[in-house]
């Protein structure tokens, strides 16, 4: 029995020491990053955000330079130049891009040349300069028939050599130029308004939160008659009011903006400021002020980054809204929302004149949501990896 | 419970009394008088007419009539429209805007919440990422632009609907579609990021083991419990509706309370102007607290003590 148990056990010298090696289950293996350093690598993931940043940096330098592209002045008006459909160089010769400074519809009649007549009409009377084409012959009976007309405008005007890259508008100014003009001015618009909500927002919020007691009773009763009244009505109230112009807009703006500022800051201090790292710098001897600045502000930074970034696009709206009903920026100044409604006025015979603008306000607005979608993400520490 | 609707209702009354004060002292500090551009009536003859509307009367006199009239819900006499009573003018265009509003919010809340949970059940697929997109867009396109798109394409170019004015229901379709954008791309995004959250709670992980149907579990058990954050986004969204009733029926040319505005603002006549804005502000306050209290009833976990907390 005893020598058949031993057969069983492994022999002696398959043993051999153990050798102590360093204890490495607590070794950092992945360089150590702060919050904010792996926000920026969670951001920088996000295609989407980063793509809008290029472009909103491009549309931000275009506001910048590009009215200056072409000779054409901001208020220069030519009524013998007015309603010019697009034209640019090299691209007039690609059919796909309808940039090639002609204008087209189609033109129903009872038959063709009734058809044909109603183009002619529409066009003054340039017959030289149309090119029609017959799209369905017609058999008599009422607007039956229908033709293709396509009007050479700039030929017919004798300014072949001109070239107006997104049209004229009604009174022959340069669409070009007043679209980044106009882009120009709802940025500024929307960045004013944003940093003065943020330098407002902060601050009462700040104060709010974190003297508390009796400072922050009297600060929340008159935040809460604020919030009670509502932004529409002080806006519509002011800029009736107001001389219309980028000043009364941002004043406008910013009367009632940044409460929502206020309240989301004066929340997370609240919440930060019995954190014990605030409790740590006090027994220290820091000033209020200093841990206001040093301490409670980075960690309440992410939330406050994330607001802005939604107040813009949100200004962007507004301005926009507010010149399209008639309250905000007034001719010859040209914003964004101004532009699409003077566009909207002849729709149907040069939508070119609300596309460039619209487009170019939805780009914006998708963007800015974008970067702010992105930044909330890389502000979760949730998100990152 | 009613303790708290009283005080949010007298709170309410005092920010109206505010705000038609603040209303009514700008008015009076505007240049010129509704006359002013009538050159043809003599100094005696302008007299009468002032008297007649009470406009001689000094300051404080014609604020304590125009604020006892207001009570009465007497909001003057438009000075371009005819010379009709505000109130008169208000309750003829109330129609077609409760008409587009409510038809909009409907539809759009509706749809929104089905594209949400699409997105929801189908996470990380297309379909998901569609409906996410069609949220971006649809948050961020302006309202007006969105408007113009559907005008264009749908009445100009395909002629399927009337390009603009009111009558029959296929007026509505339009406006309608342009109005609900916003609430149905918020309502989307809301459901599918709540959608997710709850359907990785542990209690449908219970629910599912007990042997539920995966329809049970999702509108039973799911969706139930994440549509009732999304009266917390009611609020923004009826701003939206009023602020998109404004834009949108002045591009279909809607006869509502939006069109009215923008073209008393466009003639400067002040009576019909201060009359539409408090208008808003009732509204806008009244909807504020309708969905403040909705929100206790939704959800017992919020109780209302005292002061706010």
């Amino acid at each position: 029995m005893a020598t058949n148990q031993k057969k069983h056990e492994p022999p002696k010298e398959l043993f051999v020491p153990h050798e102590r090696k360093e204890d490495t289950s607590e070794r950092i293996t992945k360089p150590s990053r702060s919050f904010f350093q792996d926000a920026r690598r969670t951001f920088f993931k996000n295609k989407s955000a980063v793509l809008s940043i290029i472009l909103m940096i491009i549309i931000i330098i275009m506001s910048i330079f590009a009215p200056h592209f072409n000779e054409y002045g901001m208020d220069e008006q030519d009524l013998s130049r007015a309603k010019m459909p697009p034209k640019i160089p090299v691209i007039e010769d690609l059919p796909f891009f309808g940039m090639n400074g002609t204008l087209a519809s189609e033109f129903k009649g009872d038959d063709v040349e009734e058809a044909t007549k109603n183009a002619v009409m529409r066009y003054n009377n340039d017959e030289d300069f149309i090119d029609i084409e017959v799209l369905s012959e017609g058999d008599g009976s009422a607007d039956s028939a229908e033709v293709a007309a396509t009007y050479h405008i700039y030929e017919a005007k004798e300014m072949q050599d001109e070239y107006f890259w997104l049209g004229t508008d009604q009174l022959g100014r340069d669409q070009w130029t007043r679209i980044w003009l106009g882009t120009r001015v709802s940025l500024i618009i929307a960045f004013a308004a944003a940093a003065i909500d943020l330098l407002i927002g902060v601050a009462y919020g700040g104060i709010s939160g974190y003297y508390g007691g009796r400072v922050d009773n009297v600060l929340q009763r008159i935040l809460e008659i604020l919030i009670g009244i509502p932004n529409l009505v002080v806006i519509f109230l002011l800029l009736i009011v107001l001389q219309p112009g980028i000043i009364s807009i941002v004043l406008a703006l910013t009367i009632t903006g940044w409460t929502g500022m206020a309240r989301i800051v004066r929340g997370e201090v609240l919440k930060q400021k019995n954190e014990e790292y605030v409790l740590a710098a006090r027994t220290l001897g820091q000033s209020n002020g200093k841990i206001i600045r040093k301490h409670l502000m980075p960690n309440v930074a992410g939330i406050i980054i994330i607001n802005t970034m939604f107040t813009i696009p949100n200004a962007i709206f507004f301005e926009a809204f507010l010149s399209f009903i008639g309250l905000g920026i007034v001719p010859p100044e040209a914003s964004l929302g101004a532009l699409v409604d003077s566009g909207f006025k002849v729709l149907r015979l040069y939508p070119y004149m609300v596309f460039y603008p619209a487009v170019l306000i939805s780009v914006i607005m998708i963007a800015f949501n974008l970067i702010g979608d992105g930044l909330r993400d890389a502000f979760d520490p949730k998100m990152h990896k | 419970m009613f303790r708290y609707i009283l005080r949010r209702v007298l709170y309410m009354l005092i920010t109206l009394f505010i705000i038609a004060t603040i209303t009514f002292f700008l008015m009076k500090l505007l240049p010129g008088s509704p006359l002013s551009a009538e050159n043809k009536l003599s100094e005696s003859q302008q007299e009468v007419i002032l008297a007649k509307y009470g406009l001689d009367d000094p300051i404080p006199v014609q604020y304590v009539n125009y604020m006892a009239g207001l009570v009465q819900g007497d909001l003057g006499i438009s000075f371009h429209f005819d010379n009709t009573p505000v109130t008169q003018i208000l309750l003829d265009r109330m129609p077609p805007s409760l008409t587009l509003g409510m038809q909009a919010l409907v539809f759009g809340t509706i749809a929104g919440i089905l594209f949400g949970l699409i997105a929801a059940i189908y996470h990380n697929g297309w379909l998901d990422y569609t409906s996410t997109i069609i949220a971006v867009l649809g948050t961020s396109i302006p309202s007006f632009v969105f408007a113009g798109m559907l005008q264009w394409y749908f009445a100009t170019k395909w002629e399927l609907f009337p390009v603009a004015l009111w009558g029959t229901y296929a007026h509505t379709v339009l406006p309608t579609i342009a109005l609900a954008i916003f609430p149905m791309a918020t309502a989307a995004r809301f459901t599918r990021t709540e959608m997710l959250d709850v359907l990785g709670s542990d209690y449908i992980t219970t629910a599912r083991a007990k042997g539920v149907t995966e329809p049970g579990v999702i509108f039973k058990h799911g969706l139930r419990n994440s549509l009732i954050p999304l009266v917390t986004v009611m609020g923004p969204m009826a701003v939206s509706l009023m602020t998109g009733t404004l834009v949108i029926e002045k591009i279909f040319a809607v006869p509502g309370i939006g069109e009215q505005f923008v073209s008393s603002i466009e003639v400067l006549d002040y009576p019909t102007i201060m009359g539409t804005t408090l208008l808003f502000s009732v509204l806008f306050i009244v909807i504020i607290l309708v969905i403040d209290i909705l929100y206790v009833f939704i959800d017992p976990r919020i109780r209302l003590t005292g002061g706010g907390n």
